[in-house]
């Protein structure tokens, strides 16, 4: 059960992943690309958002697609009052 | 009344020609051959406080101008939900953002509106010329945050000749089709420029 998100959010360790990601999903899923949110600390600066109904089938492409678990974090984001509020998924 | 043929006149002649003429007559009869132009005179009608009445005949159009005195300021509908506009205009001259690899920039422009977007201080004006506008019509990103934008009371200006240029379809643009009469107003008006 995924907790209750506004929409996801896949950090990357570089802005090369992040492109390849951003490659492997555009087709399939409604995306878009993100500043990082400074919550997250990944050094690369490119973010791929997504919709929270698409999380599950997301995680296990990136997951499948990137090898390397160090290269990315998929997160969920929700709003808390004021607070932005990041989980990984 | 002073008839002006502009038809077979490309962007921006029919403003030039019709700006020309305002100074000397209060009624002016406009022809043109094509939509850009009849949006560009109107709104160099409705800048001046002139009404513009637009018919259209086997695909020309007639524009009966006249400096209506009477005609209310208009009003802009930014000034009402306006929140923290600041005196600033943002240009955008490329689809990418700098110079370097074009995957890269076309994600940083991206980025660059998602982040505006999300900003508390907006522009009051983003100005979109050359390569620029195919990010009004192609780009679905840029699109949905532009969207975001003009809700937020901040005006898009699209250049006509370069949609033209390009082949852009102008049923998909996101901003208003503009000129470079009201492009160079706008970054005349701006107490500052952001250039892309």
């Amino acid at each position: 059960m995924m907790p209750e998100m506004e929409y996801g959010t896949i950090a990357f360790q570089n802005t090369h992943t992040a492109m390849q990601a951003q490659a492997i999903l555009q087709n399939n899923f409604s995306i878009s690309v993100m500043p990082t949110l400074r919550a997250l600390s990944m050094s690369c600066g490119i973010s791929v958002r997504f919709l929270p109904e698409d999380a599950k089938e997301i995680v296990a492409i990136i997951e499948r697609e990137l090898p390397d678990p160090g290269s990315y974090r998929i997160c969920g984001v929700r709003h808390e009052g004021n607070l932005l509020v990041t989980f990984d998924l | 009344m002073e008839i002006i043929d502009a038809r077979g006149k490309a962007c921006p002649m029919p403003v030039v020609l019709t700006k020309k003429a305002m100074e000397n007559n209060t009624t002016l009869t406009v022809l043109v051959d094509n939509e850009i132009a009849v949006a560009n005179l109107e709104k160099l009608a409705k800048n001046q406080q002139w009404s513009a009445k637009v018919s259209q005949e086997n695909g020309a159009f007639t524009l009966l101008l006249s400096n209506d005195a009477a005609a209310k300021p208009t009003d802009d509908p930014s000034s009402e939900k306006n929140e923290s506009l600041t005196d600033t205009a943002i240009f955008v001259g490329s689809q990418v953002l700098g110079k370097g690899d074009d995957q890269l920039g076309g994600n940083l422009m991206r980025m660059f509106f998602y982040t505006l977007r999300e900003s508390d201080s907006l522009p009051s004006v983003v100005l979109f010329m050359n390569g620029g506008v195919k990010l009004t019509v192609e780009d679905e990103q840029v699109q949905e945050h532009l969207r975001v934008l003009l809700g937020r009371g901040v005006r898009v200006l699209v250049c006509g000749a370069c949609l033209n240029f390009y082949g852009s379809d102008l049923t998909k643009v996101v901003g208003t089709v503009s000129n470079m009469y009201d492009i160079l107003g706008e970054m005349q008006r701006a107490e500052k420029v952001i250039t892309l």
